[in-house]
């Protein structure tokens, strides 16, 4: 190719390649089989999925296909079968869909007994979860409600049964300065504690799923940097190098937004008249942080099991995985600097290769630490 | 001539071989903690093929670090003949204590450098040894050292042997990486440097390095197509010493992976798919290289391929029967205190089998494995549907076992579909 034509295509390089919007990225569906781990799916144009695999060839940039496709390219496993059955009949989706379907999938035990166990545990804690979630936030309305004059203690350490006497109070109150009947009041409450569920409240931030992944995308930012430094490989150690700073931005992003988002539930009353106005755009607006974290939880759980492919092999995974921040999150967040992500996404993603060793006979490891993915993914 | 203790030591050491890795891994630690452990030597010596690269923790000792470079060459002393270039164990004591002597406060310094770490420490292995290997080399005197008689040894051994000791320990160093990357290969250009530092030096030192670097790698004939480059720029002896090591190279290997067949194992399953997939490897590792062209060298090839063939098929078979049938075809009548444990088992020693035929058919009987592989499947669905109730297997089990077994499309078929027909 001559000097010329090089110079004439260099004109229609793509300066920018990240997407729009988070729902253009799509999500992380939890696969086992070890060339669909890290794909992602996303509304496509007929009223369907598609699903973006990253490097499936070993080679930079993603393989765009219809959900039925998946089969010409591959023999899931059993268990991704599955997922494909149930998400074939979507026509769009969300972190918490794939959650659900993932959670539902594994329950089924065709990624072990150990993943099957732990999506029913899940389930399960996530019903007393929510039970504590309305306790908590009915306790968040006496609080805000009481007036100062009135002279009661705190309602944590007050009696159940004077607990539940004021909150009833509290809610009568907020319905009357609504319009609302308490009934309305109390199922909006109900609803708000579902969705606040895996985003917890500021005094219980221990269990709820995404406070949690963000612990978890720090201690693996701090790792791979700690990781990167002492790398001889260069290539690995730029590799190391993106994780650690995706995650870091990632990690900054997402504290901006959880601030946000509790910061909500210091004004019940303008939440809940929210709430019962337009229970969507709340819902739209908890459900951000999910969208930021989406795909971290996937790349923590390789990092976590990376001995078992090899350190290497696990950065070099990772860093295809490493998830595109859309643009939307300008929209999202204000305050972290973004350009140099994109800088040195766009500069390493011109180096990675994938994960040779789905392609050298080592399926079935890859397989089997796959199925454990999933087991801390749901 | 066999004393009566000496007997005795033989007779434990033949115990010893059959102990299970966790006997093995007690009995070691006791004979580290002995103070003068010259006789146990003999009784561990039936089972040091077995240590090599077990990662039983060794505490790490002057004569330990000392040796390290060398641990290759190293060699019982019935099996040593004058004009070797090995090291017989009998003479690891009077030279380590020669080198003691002779290095004095600086020898200390390292001993107690070693206190408290493992020989798996490589970090404190290479911190210590690079101090201690280049001034070992200039240390041992020029004629034997006191205790050399009692080894057994002849004075006219004491030169050769010091010479290999010095060679090692004059590149132990350089050697290092590449010793340590022994089971990716090791990689070429972590081996270019002390073979030619060695080759420059001259005939033993090369052959020693060679010999080093090529004893527990896994593509051995990646470093001895190494060497040959090496040796051509060097002279013809130099080209008949790396031809004689590629030779070896060969002969261990069939060695190595005879010697893995008959190897006591807790978890047989997966010893059983190592072996398999490392004989594997140094099949390929040979049959890309130009230098197994000779017809002497086919013909060991041949039975190279022979070997791991026969050590797969024998691998298959026992974990097929052992790990895998027996447990599934005993549930029906002893339920399982932990099913999910049992299974996990089950189906490890699932994946051990497609490890193991991963390997095997490609040295030949391809349709033997499939075959065997679809009939366990089969067995598995069998003893699900006649134990009913009893059985602890679940439909979702059979599947994964089934999947594991014989791949996701034929499972599918074999089970009728995803979900149980209604």
């Amino acid at each position: 190719m001559s000097a010329s034509t090089d110079v004439q295509l260099s004109r229609y390089a793509v300066e920018d390649a990240r997407p729009t919007t988070f729902l253009e990225r799509g999500v992380t569906v939890p696969f086992t089989t070890p060339m669909l781990l890290g794909s992602r799916v996303r509304p496509a144009q007929r009223r369907n999925l598609e699903v973006a695999i990253p490097s499936p060839a070993g080679v930079r940039g993603f393989y765009i296909l219809p959900l039925q496709g998946i089969s010409d390219i591959c023999a899931p496993t059993l268990h991704d079968r599955l997922m494909l059955d149930v998400m074939e009949s979507l026509s769009t989706v969300a972190p918490n869909t794939i959650l659900r379907i993932a959670r539902a999938a594994a329950q089924e035990g065709l990624a072990g007994r150990a993943a099957a166990a732990a999506a029913l545990a899940a389930e399960r804690t996530v019903s007393g979860q929510k039970t504590l979630t309305n306790y908590l936030l009915l306790l968040r309305l006496v609080a805000q409600l009481e007036h100062p004059s009135e002279g009661r203690a705190s309602p944590e350490s007050d009696t159940p049964a004077d607990v539940q006497a004021r909150a009833k109070r509290a809610v009568a109150r907020l319905a009357q300065s609504l319009g609302l009947t308490p009934e309305r009041v109390f199922a909006a409450l109900e609803s708000l504690a579902e969705a606040y569920l895996d985003l917890g409240l500021p005094g219980d931030p221990t269990k709820a799923r995404y406070q949690q992944q963000l612990s978890q995308i720090e201690a693996l930012s701090a790792e791979a940097a700690s990781w990167a430094e002492t790398a001889t490989d260069a290539h690995l150690a730029s590799s190391a190098s993106l994780i650690s700073r995706s995650a870091f931005f990632t990690l900054n992003c997402g504290r901006v937004l959880l601030v946000d988002l509790l910061a909500l539930v210091d004004d019940l009353s303008a939440l809940v008249q929210r709430w019962t106005a337009n229970p969507d755009a709340i819902l739209a607006e908890l459900g951000k942080l999910a969208w930021l974290l989406d795909g971290w939880s996937i790349i923590a759980s390789i990092w976590g099991t990376a001995e078992q492919i090899g350190v290497p092999a696990a950065i070099r995974e990772m860093s295809v995985m490493v998830p595109s921040m859309p643009l939307e999150v300008n929209q999202w967040v204000r305050g972290p600097e973004k350009d140099y992500f994109a800088e040195a996404h766009r500069r390493h993603s011109r180096l990675v290769s994938r994960l040779e060793e789905w392609r050298t006979g080592r399926v079935l490891e890859l397989i089997q630490r796959n199925e454990m993915i999933v087991k801390s993914f749901v | 001539m066999s004393t009566p203790g000496l007997a005795h030591f033989r007779q434990l050491g033949g115990a010893l071989s059959q102990a299970s890795p966790q006997q093995l891994a007690r009995v070691i630690s006791v004979i580290d903690a002995l103070p003068d452990r010259a006789e146990a030597d003999t009784i561990l010596s039936r089972v040091r093929p077995r240590l090599r690269g077990k990662g039983f923790p060794r505490p790490l000792r002057f004569v330990r670090l000392l040796f390290t470079p060398l641990d290759g060459v190293i060699v019982a002393p019935m099996d040593w003949r004058p004009g070797m270039i090995t090291v017989p164990r009998s003479a690891l004591a009077p030279l380590a204590e020669a080198v003691h002597r002779s290095l004095g406060n600086f020898a200390e310094r390292i001993a107690a450098g070693c206190n408290g770490h493992h020989r798996e420490d490589s970090a404190t292995v290479l911190e210590l040894g690079r101090q201690l290997w280049p001034a070992a080399a200039a240390a041992l005197p020029a004629a034997p050292p006191d205790g050399w008689r009692q080894t057994g040894l002849a004075d006219s051994d004491y030169a050769p042997i010091r010479a290999s000791c010095e060679a090692g320990w004059r590149h132990g160093v350089a050697l290092w990486p590449a010793l340590r990357g022994a089971a990716e290969g090791p990689p070429p250009e972590l081996c270019r440097e002390p073979l030619m530092a060695a080759a420059d030096e001259g005939l033993q030192a090369f052959e020693i390095v060679l010999r080093l670097v090529l004893i527990d790698a896994a593509c051995p004939a990646g470093v001895a197509a190494l060497a040959m480059e090496i040796a051509s720029g060097g002279g013809h002896h130099l080209v008949l010493a790396a031809q004689r090591a590629t030779d070896q190279a060969l002969a261990a290997s069939i060695a190595r992976v005879s010697a893995a067949r008959s190897v006591p194992e807790e978890d047989k399953g997966n010893a059983a798919a190592a072996a398999a997939r490392a004989a594997w490897a140094l099949i390929e590792d040979f049959e890309r290289s130009a230098l197994v062209g000779t017809p002497q060298r086919r013909e060991k090839l041949l039975a190279l391929r022979q070997v791991a063939d026969e050590a797969c098929r024998a691998g298959f078979s026992e974990t097929l029967a052992d790990g895998f049938l027996t447990p599934v075809t005993s549930w029906v009548r002893n339920m399982p205190a932990d099913p999910s444990l049992e299974i996990a088992k089950v189906e490890e020693a699932a994946r051990c089998l497609r490890r193991i035929e991963a390997a095997g058919r490609r040295l030949g009987g391809a349709e033997t494995y499939d075959r065997a592989l679809r009939s366990a499947a089969q067995t598995v669905m069998e003893e699900a549907r006649s134990g009913g109730e009893a059985s602890p297997l679940r439909r979702a089990d059979v599947m994964r076992l089934a999947e594991i077994l014989i791949g996701p499309d034929a499972a599918e078929r074999l089970l009728g579909g995803l979900r149980p027909p209604r």
